[in-house]
């Protein structure tokens, strides 16, 4: 045992010995070698730091990185020109709208932490276009960025109904909806092949677009981007011109469901966010 | 007993430990004497210098990818460590732009144009010069691996970031950007509608021509010529004198690479020396003849352009097009337009029954008549010679006989079976004017 014990000591001693070894320091750690200068900011990223890093914790990506967009596909970055003036219209439509309604730290708190800026239209090769992605909630991709005309109020809209559309998405992912239950409403109309109706048709089966027929989680997220894309007025015109009473009556269910979820979980009264969306559309066309 | 064995794992641990130390070297010097990241924060400092050390920016000849497209002309200027000023022949815009570059680790250290600008029009999913590839613009990079200097030209050499090509950077010459402007006209001598839908690439080389027929595809800026032997395509680019091609065409052990504008001969010249060279010219007619005009006139063959389909269609030449308006011109006032322009030959095995048949839609109603001109064919020298041999409907001549005139020239029309298809599967056949190359018209076969 006294042997085993002496053994066990002269092991730990060569190892003490090879541990005394390595410990030899040749010197300190020394400065840097990566470039740590503050980066010169332009007066684009000053802006962007002071409206929407500082303020909502989000970042936005303009400037080209390979390793956040598909490689496979030919995209390019945005004009610079163009950038603020389109994040100006995404403050004001959608950022200021939810701040206003949800409270300070409203979006905050429950926001994608980055918005990257594609230039140009992303093209599938069938001819598709794809017009915007949220990756796990954490960062929402705009394509078109260059092709946005702030005073042209069709083009604003379907640049920002990408916006409405993705970051329902995020929401939903925080606290979800009743799935369940909305897809109760219209539950044989569900398809992947969705392309293949226009929209008026779609509405005449109770969706509010044709993409909401994709599945149930899409189709919460187009009918809260048609409602905040559209006034009360015009979402109700867009209902009230459907033949198809039934049609319309899923769709105001649907809607019913919208409210209530932005109402029990986010406290949010989802015509009031409504009213000043518009509101801001409108100040951003004027 | 047992105690010996455990004094023998002992001895083995330490003898164990003793070699571990003992494999320690002690030649740490290091293969290079800075670090990974000294070198590569080296190696993007020496490609900054370098972009910003011409005071006159660079030029870049882009082919992005020669087996489908041809090359587009840069120019950079880097002004300072973030900005860089640039202009293109991609279209008829050749003002200064500026936007951002950036030097970043890629799988090599590369140079990013960081935002748009002319280089990212190569990469604009929703601009590409055809169908075929749409989604894919025209297959452009705008990141580039620095790969260093060409030590005898001072060449900045890169490769594109996705498909790994050669591109350099030349020094630009004082005019840079004026050449860039001018080099906009070469296009239009390249494929110049009022001119001969055949172009000829003829080859000399140890004083034997040899002479290919050639397409130029200008949404493409891409060559194909075939011979009797075999084919060559390349893309091309342009200079404020002629043409660059790529990839180059070999002739004697030398490469044709560049091409002068000759405006005396209306041909663009690559002088090789010693009589050799390469030419690409216009020419009256196709530089070998087919059987094609024996193979339409079979019994109850038809050939339609059907105007809603191939009035776009490429073969179907520009001043094609202008005498097709014409006719359209003149049946607008009656309230019709031509919607197809047919042949059928030897109709019921009868080789004297021919008819050139206009067909005219009422614009109202889209009800149909048509009018028939009855010819009779010769195959002569590889022409189809159509001669006039009475009308359906004598008084409505002046109506099609912009078209009718072409189509029955007594110079005949050339005939060739294509290759390619036009929105269906139906075989097509062009015949062109012999007496005025530059107008061809399209047609299904529709047997």
């Amino acid at each position: 045992m006294i042997k085993i014990q002496r053994a066990i000591k002269a092991v730990l001693a060569v190892m003490l010995l090879i541990l005394i070894g390595s410990c030899d320091e040749d010197g300190s750690l020394g400065e840097s070698q990566l470039n740590t200068e503050t980066p010169d900011l332009s007066e684009l990223d000053k802006y962007i730091r002071s409206n929407y890093v500082d303020t909502y914790n989000i970042d936005v990506l303009y400037q080209w990185n390979e390793n956040v967009v598909d490689y496979n596909r030919f995209l390019f970055p945005p004009t610079e020109e163009q950038v603020q003036p389109v994040l100006e219209v995404v403050k004001k439509i959608w950022l200021d709208s939810y701040t206003e309604i949800g409270g300070e730290d409203f979006v905050k708190l429950v926001a994608p932490r980055q918005l990257l800026l594609v230039g140009g239209r992303n093209f599938n090769r069938s001819g598709t276009i794809l017009l915007g992605i949220a990756e796990g909630g954490k960062r929402i991709t705009l394509f078109e960025t260059d092709l946005v005309d702030v005073k042209d109020r069709g083009n604003i809209t379907r640049f920002i109904s990408t916006i409405q559309h993705e970051y329902t998405h995020i929401l939903n992912q925080t606290k979800p909806f009743d799935e369940q239950g909305f897809g109760r409403i219209t539950p044989t109309e569900y398809t992947a092949q969705w392309f293949n109706t226009s929209i008026a048709d779609a509405r005449e089966l109770g969706f509010v677009t044709d993409y909401a027929r994709n599945d149930v989680v899409e189709d919460f997220a187009e009918m809260v981007n048609i409602m905040l894309v559209n006034s009360n007025e015009e979402y109700n015109a867009i209902v009230d011109a459907i033949a198809n009473p039934q049609a319309r009556v899923d769709i105001r269910a649907k809607e019913a469901m919208v409210v209530e979820y932005f109402d029990t979980q986010w406290g949010i009264d989802f015509y009031e966010l409504q009213a000043v969306t518009a509101r801001n559309t409108q100040e951003v066309i004027n | 007993m047992k105690e010996i064995i455990n004094k023998y794992k002992i001895l083995g641990f330490i003898l164990l430990s003793v070699l571990f130390v003992g494999c320690s070297s002690d030649d740490t010097s290091s293969v290079f004497e800075e670090t990974p990241t000294e070198r590569i924060n080296s190696r993007i400092n020496e490609l900054r210098t370098l972009l910003k050390s011409s005071d006159t920016g660079w030029k870049a000849v882009y082919f992005t990818d020669n087996t489908q497209l041809g090359g587009f002309t840069f120019f950079f200027n880097f002004i300072d460590d973030n900005n860089v000023v640039m202009s293109s022949d991609f279209d008829d815009d050749t003002s200064l732009l500026t936007s951002k570059y950036d030097i970043v680790l890629g799988s090599a250290v590369k140079l990013s144009f960081t935002t748009k600008n002319d280089i990212h029009k190569l990469s604009d999913s929703a601009n590409a010069p055809d169908a075929n590839l749409t989604g894919r613009g025209y297959l452009g990079d705008f990141e580039f691996l620095y790969y260093g200097v060409d030590e005898t030209t001072g060449d900045i050499i890169f490769r594109t970031n996705r498909t790994q090509q050669e591109l350099r950077f030349v020094k630009a010459t004082t005019d840079a950007v004026t050449s860039i402007s001018e080099s906009l006209v070469i296009p239009e001598l390249l494929n110049d509608p009022t001119k001969s839908v055949y172009q000829n690439l003829a080859i000399t080389s140890g004083g034997v021509t040899e002479t290919l027929g050639g397409t130029y595809n200008p949404a493409r800026r891409f060559f194909s010529a075939t011979g009797i032997n075999r084919s060559i395509d390349f893309g091309i680019a342009f200079t404020s004198t002629g043409i660059i091609v790529s990839p180059a065409i070999e002739v004697n052990g030398k490469q044709a690479k560049e091409f002068v504008y000759n405006a005396t001969t209306d041909e663009f010249v690559a002088d090789l020396g010693d009589s050799d060279s390469v030419v690409i010219s216009y020419a009256d007619a196709p530089p070998f003849l087919t059987n094609d005009n024996l193979v339409v006139v079979q019994a109850d063959n038809a050939y339609g352009y059907i105007d809603d389909f191939l009035f776009e269609a490429p073969s179907t030449s520009t001043n094609y097009r202008l005498l097709r308006d014409e006719v359209n011109n003149g049946l607008s006032a009656a309230g019709f337009r031509l919607q197809r322009v047919s042949f059928f030959f030897s109709i019921g095995g009868d080789d004297t029954f021919n008819v050139i048949q206009y067909r005219l839609e009422n614009i109202a109603d889209g009800s149909t008549f048509n009018i028939n001109h009855f010819v009779t064919f010769e195959n002569v020298d590889g022409k189809l010679i159509l001669t006039d041999d009475g009308w359906s409907d004598p008084g409505l001549i002046p109506f099609v006989a912009a078209i009718d005139n072409a189509l029955t020239n007594p110079s005949g029309l050339y005939v060739m079976q294509e290759d390619f298809r036009v929105r269906f599967t139906n075989t097509i056949f062009t015949f062109t004017s012999a007496e005025d190359p530059s107008i061809r018209i399209t047609t299904y076969a529709f047997q």
